[in-house]
This record gives structure tokens, C-alpha cells and sequence, in this order.
């Protein structure tokens, strides 16, 4: 079972798994290819495009207020947006909060714990060779004598990150952690640093962990970024080596 | 259709920005038709409205890596939510049980109940759609209202596993040659 060589073949492949006939094996690979491949991404989106055509033939169901109530009280009546709302103290991080917090976990808990959102749009990367070692060493730009944080994948699939020397936080401001995996167009947040010097990641949250991946800290307002990007200066920066020896 | 006049593209963007009103427009937007959508794919209407809940919380949260140079807002949304509900009914691994309904899927017609809402938008596919023979449009049908499998449709057809998978490519190839055009 492989993945189809000319332009039309992949397009129905792709049409197959949108659709959700796909099954076993073939389903898998192609799932994997969707969530790795921008081009295959793009095809299912087209796919999905093309098909709500077929959700238009509904009559729209009448949706309870309750629904909207849940989610709402969900949403925004807990500080549950990740990151991005001030806090009081920068640790533990606003993720971790959020991450901590029962009714929030309840509801997602498919979703997250699966990494499985959508098609093409939240890669799930953790289909890579757990078996390969993986580190970082992030050093502040233009210091590459002084290696201040080493990244690991765990043999479970988190990642820690390390503080050989602490790094406070200064006042009023908070220090983000980001990753970028390569195919990835924008940085995640990984969350607040706060005043920890080592970190452990989810590794639901993080996705697998392949070479050429960035980590990076920088330096946000306090609470982290409020675009969800990283706007401030870079403290720590480094890319991920598989480490075969 | 509900998509009408929605800028759904605009409204993610907002959403990443943290938005509450947009995430509120896009959810009066599509909700309805989302969860009729859900609902005729699980036979269950609970479990649909939770689907539903589900894949607004990772819009919400996800809405800044939502990437429009990939494909249109819309069809992310509904890549969301149709991806759990598929993702439910794989799980399940049930087949439906409403026979007569079943039935009705297969011959759908390409206008079903679209009476019920004229302002709705015409598709391309509807036209390629029209194109199929039944026997390729049939299961193409059964797959995306009721989310089932090359298997589960093939035993529902009483027809061989090879011959449904080989009418579903034929007609998704067809589809998308006349989709080009």
C-alpha cells in the first residue's frame, strides 16, 4: 500500500479520506500523508470545499441556547484562552491552568488527547520514529559558547526542556516558550517559562519532535503575547538534532 | 446557504485575535446546519450536539493556526467537525440502524431537502454530482451522510467489497475531472 504517484490518483485518495470510506491500513498511511503533506492538506480542504455542497442540502437544525451557554461559560469564564490572558503571576504557566482545569479537560479531552482536530490544519506529528533520540541546545542568539537550555524528547513522547542556569523573569514581563516544526508556516506557544528551570511539555500538546525543529524563548508582556505570535526579543533559540549515535 | 454573506476567513482571523463577538457570529452562522450535519451522521442527537460543542472549542482555540492559503474557513470549519464525528463512528464501528432511512440515502436525489431553504447557494458539485449514475453517486452518498466505511457501505449494498471501492474512485474521479472544467 503506498501512497498514489500521479496528480489525479492522489486527489482521489484524498477524496476517499475526506469522505471517510477509508479503511485499516490504507486509511492510516493516508491519514499520516494529510497530516505531513501541505499539498495533500490542501487537496482534502478543496475536498471538503467541494462537499459542503452536500451539507447545504440540510435544513439547518435548531440549536438550544443551551449550547451556546456551555460553550461560552466553557470558553470564556474560566481564563481558558491559552496563553494570552494576563495573569497575576506568570507561574504556573496559563497552559498549565488551563491544561489543570477539570471542565475544560472534560470537554476536549477527545480532541486533545487524540491530537486529532482536523485534517491538514493541526498536524499531528507524532507519528515519528520515537525510537531516535532528539535534543536542542538553545543558546541566546549570537552566544553560541554559552548553552543555556537543552531540549529532549522523552521516551514517552514529552519534552523537557532544561535551564542550565537559572533565567529569572523580569518585572512586569513574562518569557514564552515557542516551537516551529519544519512544514509549520507560524510558531506555537508552548506556554510561560515562569520561574522554572525545568520544564516538561505534553506531548499532545508539542506533536512529535523532528530534526530541524525550533524552540524558542522570548520575551513577552506580562501573561505572553497577545497575538499569539512572538513579538518580543529572542532570549534562547535552537533547532532539534536527531541525536543517532 | 448559510455560508451566504459570511466572511468566514475574516471572522477566524478575528477569532485568533480572541474576538468573542466574531466567534459568536460564525457560531450563529453555521451551528444550525452543523449540527443537522452531525446529527444525520450519528443518528443521535446528543452526541451530535456534543460533537458540535467539541469542534467550536478547537475552532476557538485553533483558530490562529487556521491558514487560508491552504483552503477556505469554511471548509476548515467542517473538516473540524466532520473529522469527529467520523472519527466517533470509527470508534463505534456501528452500523446504522434505520433502514428505511438508509434507503432513502441511497437514491438521494440531488435536491432532497433543499426546499427548505432557497436562499441556498449552487455548488459546482451539485452539477458534477448530477452527472454520476447512480451506482457512483449512490455510495458517494451513503458515505458522506452516514459516514460509513468502504466496508460497512459494500455489506450494506449487498455488493462486493472491490466493486463498491472501484465505484466510489470512479466516481470521486469523475467528479473531480468535472470539477476542473
Amino acid at each position: 500500500m503506498s501512497i498514489p504517484d500521479n496528480e489525479m490518483d492522489r486527489r482521489v485518495r484524498v477524496g476517499e479520506y475526506v469522505l471517510g470510506v477509508l479503511q485499516g491500513e490504507e486509511h492510516d498511511e493516508t491519514h499520516a500523508w494529510v497530516q505531513q503533506d501541505r499539498q495533500a492538506g490542501a487537496m482534502a480542504l478543496q475536498w471538503e470545499d467541494h462537499f459542503l455542497a452536500l451539507t447545504d442540502r440540510l435544513t439547518p437544525a435548531s440549536v438550544p441556547d443551551a449550547l451556546w451557554a456551555r460553550l461560552s461559560s466553557t470558553l470564556f469564564d474560566q481564563g481558558t484562552a491559552p496563553v494570552r490572558q494576563p495573569v497575576a503571576s506568570p507561574s504556573p504557566s496559563v497552559w498549565q491552568r488551563w491544561w489543570d482545569n477539570a471542565s475544560t479537560w472534560r470537554l476536549v479531552s477527545a480532541g486533545f488527547a487524540a491530537a486529532t482536530i482536523a485534517l491538514a490544519v493541526v498536524p499531528n506529528w507524532r507519528t515519528a520514529d520515537p525510537s531516535v533520540p532528539r535534543v536542542a541546545v538553545l543558546q541566546q542568539p549570537g552566544q553560541a559558547a554559552q548553552p543555556g537550555w537543552v531540549v529532549s524528547v522523552l521516551g514517552d513522547g514529552d519534552v523537557q526542556i532544561k535551564g542550565l542556569a537559572a533565567l529569572p523573569t523580569p518585572p512586569g514581563k513574562s518569557i514564552q516558550i515557542w516551537t516551529l516544526a519544519p512544514g509549520e508556516k507560524k510558531p506555537r506557544s508552548m506556554g510561560l517559562l515562569g520561574d522554572r528551570q525545568t520544564v516538561r511539555l505534553d506531548g499532545d500538546l508539542v506533536g512529535a519532535v523532528q530534526p530541524g525543529q525550533l524552540f524558542e524563548f522570548t520575551l513577552e508582556q506580562e501573561g505572553g503575547s497577545p497575538t499569539g505570535l512572538p513579538t518580543g526579543p529572542v532570549l534562547y533559540i535552537g533547532r532539534i538534532v536527531a541525536a543517532s549515535l | 446557504m448559510a455560508g451566504v454573506g459570511v466572511d468566514h476567513e475574516g471572522l477566524l482571523r478575528a477569532c485568533a485575535q480572541r474576538d468573542q463577538q466574531a466567534f459568536k457570529m460564525l457560531y450563529e452562522a453555521e451551528a444550525g446546519r452543523m449540527l443537522a450535519l452531525a446529527a444525520r451522521m450519528l443518528r443521535r442527537r446528543g452526541e451530535a450536539e456534543e460533537l458540535v460543542q467539541d469542534a467550536f472549542i478547537q475552532i476557538w482555540n485553533n483558530a490562529d493556526r487556521f491558514d487560508s492559503t491552504l483552503g477556505t474557513g469554511r471548509a476548515w470549519i467542517y473538516s473540524i467537525l466532520r473529522y469527529r464525528v467520523l472519527n466517533r463512528l470509527r470508534v463505534k464501528g456501528e452500523m446504522p440502524l434505520d433502514d428505511a432511512l438508509m434507503d432513502a440515502q441511497i437514491d438521494q436525489s440531488p435536491e432532497p431537502d433543499v426546499a427548505a431553504d432557497g436562499r441556498r447557494q449552487a455548488h459546482r458539485l451539485d452539477v458534477c454530482l448530477e452527472h454520476l449514475d447512480d451506482p457512483r453517486r449512490g455510495p458517494i452518498l451513503l458515505a458522506f451522510y452516514q459516514g460509513l466505511s468502504h466496508g460497512q457501505i459494500a455489506s450494506r449494498l449487498e455488493t462486493p467489497l472491490g466493486t463498491i471501492k472501484s465505484r466510489i474512485r470512479a466516481g470521486l474521479r469523475a467528479l473531480q475531472e468535472c470539477l476542473q472544467t
